[in-house]
């Protein structure tokens, strides 16, 4: 579970709903749904999230936008950052791979930060 | 770790990126469900979203791991924030989806005269208490920084406030009995990180943990937490930032040094200057971790744009805190600062909470007009118009002004 978890919404709908309420409903009863005391009840709960929406441009700098950088954090991360520059980018890249050890090859580093600039570039 | 889902979920994002595209766009924001945050330099659009469980129309910022604001709009009104609408912020997308409450245990571990696992129904058994008080993002505002930062772009509404029931921390770590040596309290959640990605923890000094204000709740405003702020437990560290303030709570480590984890030693960190403010070019100034919140106010009931009549009072409401003391004094301005008008306060529901205030502004002449609005707290600290910097994005305090076009 908490392996495939990480992977998105897709597998997490599945997770979700292999872990819902009907099979351990069916294991331990209706009984294991809550607890109480002192005149508070708190209940068994289960969280399913929506899909996402946002993505990149289409194309080959969208792709490895995409490719690099979602498997950790939905495009809106991106999206929604002010215009930073290619130095900043190249910041953040490394915190990615050196803090989070996000699977960036650092052979990709300089396409991947002119893909960046270059998606703040197009902006309106 | 298979690819299988890896590889769907990047064919996914391409489906989508082929069926997306902006589109030829002319009807008004709203009609879109859009909201604009006023964010200098944009971009400064974002959607408005119904599709999490349990929350009503939110801020999307991002929706994996959710970063969910809260439209000021929202807080008009009430001093507590409801449940629904209070904003949402994980580090890691491998957040709970599911917590069966008989299984779930809050382990007290580390430097303890006895490590303790505690089910749900025993901390129901605990002497309990309630406490009002402001959760506020460390980065709440941070797209408002100028020049602008890296980081969740939070306009105003990465704050709520709630009324928390819970256990004291205190009586928690007297179960486990505190060992002599212990120096610091670790906290963590049921997220857990990727692979090899520092687990997120925060920790407290242990006079600080042990000073019988921070909680462990297990509810807010009256009902069970929501999944996506924390159910089960959450811990409630009033007048701190909610770094702090631990989601989905199982983990308590007791440590006999200080925390050296990512989340203490790199993360969360402001300079050790007045108001934690530097020079944007400023280099090898020394930090601390962020800790206490300042005052600060808000407008509610008219956002900035909104057209008003001329020539007629305004009325005018909204919402302040002193942050880690209470609110003195209210405040408005019409004129940059110059002259201030006091604003009524409400009842004072805590000092870590919002006190509601309303204030009746004289006619405003035709034209744009800006009005700013000013909290200074029981410690005397007053909001200042002066921005804060820090490459961080924390701590942002400033007197906020809106304009507003009377006609």
């Amino acid at each position: 579970m908490s392996g495939a978890r990480r992977f998105g919404p897709a597998a997490l709908a599945i997770a979700a709903f292999a872990l819902g309420g009907a099979a351990l409903a069916a294991q331990r009863g209706p009984a294991a749904k809550s607890v109480s005391g002192g005149g508070i009840t708190l209940s068994s709960t289960t969280l399913s999230l929506p899909e996402e929406k946002a993505a990149f441009p289409a194309g080959a700098a969208g792709e490895l936008i995409t490719n690099n950088c979602t498997a950790c954090h939905s495009a809106e991360m991106i999206l929604n950052q002010p215009l930073l520059g290619a130095d900043k980018w190249k910041a953040e890249i490394d915190k990615m791979r050196g803090t989070y050890h996000a699977q960036i090859a650092p052979e990709d580093d300089a396409a991947l930060v002119a893909a960046l600039t270059g998606l703040q570039a197009a902006r309106p | 770790m298979a690819d299988g889902p890896t590889l769907i979920e990047r064919r996914r994002a391409l489906s989508l990126i082929a069926a997306g595209g902006a589109g030829l766009v002319t009807s008004p924001l709203w009609a879109q469900g859009l909201v604009d945050l006023h964010l200098p330099g944009g971009p400064s659009k974002r959607p408005m979203t119904t599709a999490f469980p349990g929350k009503g129309p939110m801020i999307l910022q991002r929706s994996r791991a959710p970063l969910l604001e809260t439209p000021m709009a929202a807080m008009d009104g009430h001093v507590f924030t409801p449940n629904d609408r209070f904003f949402v912020r994980w580090h890691y997308s491998d957040i709970p989806l599911e917590v069966d409450v008989h299984n779930f245990r809050l382990n007290i571990l580390g430097a303890v005269k006895r490590p303790v696992a505690l089910s749900l129904a025993e901390l129901l058994t605990m002497p309990r208490f309630e406490i009002a008080a402001i959760n506020q993002c460390s980065g709440n505002s941070r797209g408002l920084f100028e020049p602008r930062v890296p980081g969740a772009q939070w306009g105003n509404g990465a704050i709520g406030n709630a009324k928390w029931s819970g256990v004291r921390l205190k009586d928690v770590l007297d179960r486990a009995g505190v060992s002599a040596n212990a120096v610091q309290v670790r906290f963590s959640g049921l997220d857990t990180p990727p692979p090899d990605a520092p687990l997120f923890a925060k920790s407290l000094d242990l006079a600080h943990a042990m000073d019988g204000e921070v909680m462990i709740a297990f509810q807010m405003n009256g009902a069970q937490l929501p999944m996506l702020n924390g159910f089960p437990l959450r811990l409630v560290v009033p007048g701190w930032y909610s770094t702090y303030w631990v989601k989905a709570l199982d983990r308590i480590e007791l440590l006999d040094t200080p925390d050296t984890g990512y989340w203490m030693e790199k993360a969360y960190r402001i300079p050790d200057t007045p108001r934690a403010s530097v020079a944007p070019d400023a280099k090898g100034f020394p930090t601390v971790p962020i800790n206490r919140m300042g005052p600060r106010s808000f407008i509610t009931n008219l956002a900035d744009g909104a057209r008003v009549a001329a020539n007629a009072p305004l009325k005018l409401r909204g919402l302040a805190m002193g942050g880690a003391a209470g609110v003195a004094r209210v405040d408005l301005s019409t004129d940059g600062g110059q002259t201030w008008l006091a604003a009524t306060t409400g009842p004072d529901q805590g000092k870590y909470g919002f006190r509601a205030w309303d204030a009746v502004v004289p006619a405003l002449p035709p034209g744009d007009q800006k009005l700013a609005v000013r909290c200074t707290s029981d410690s005397g600290e007053a909001q200042g118009f002066e921005p804060i910097w820090n490459p961080g994005g924390f701590m942002r305090n400033s007197i906020e002004t809106i304009t507003v076009r009377a006609a």
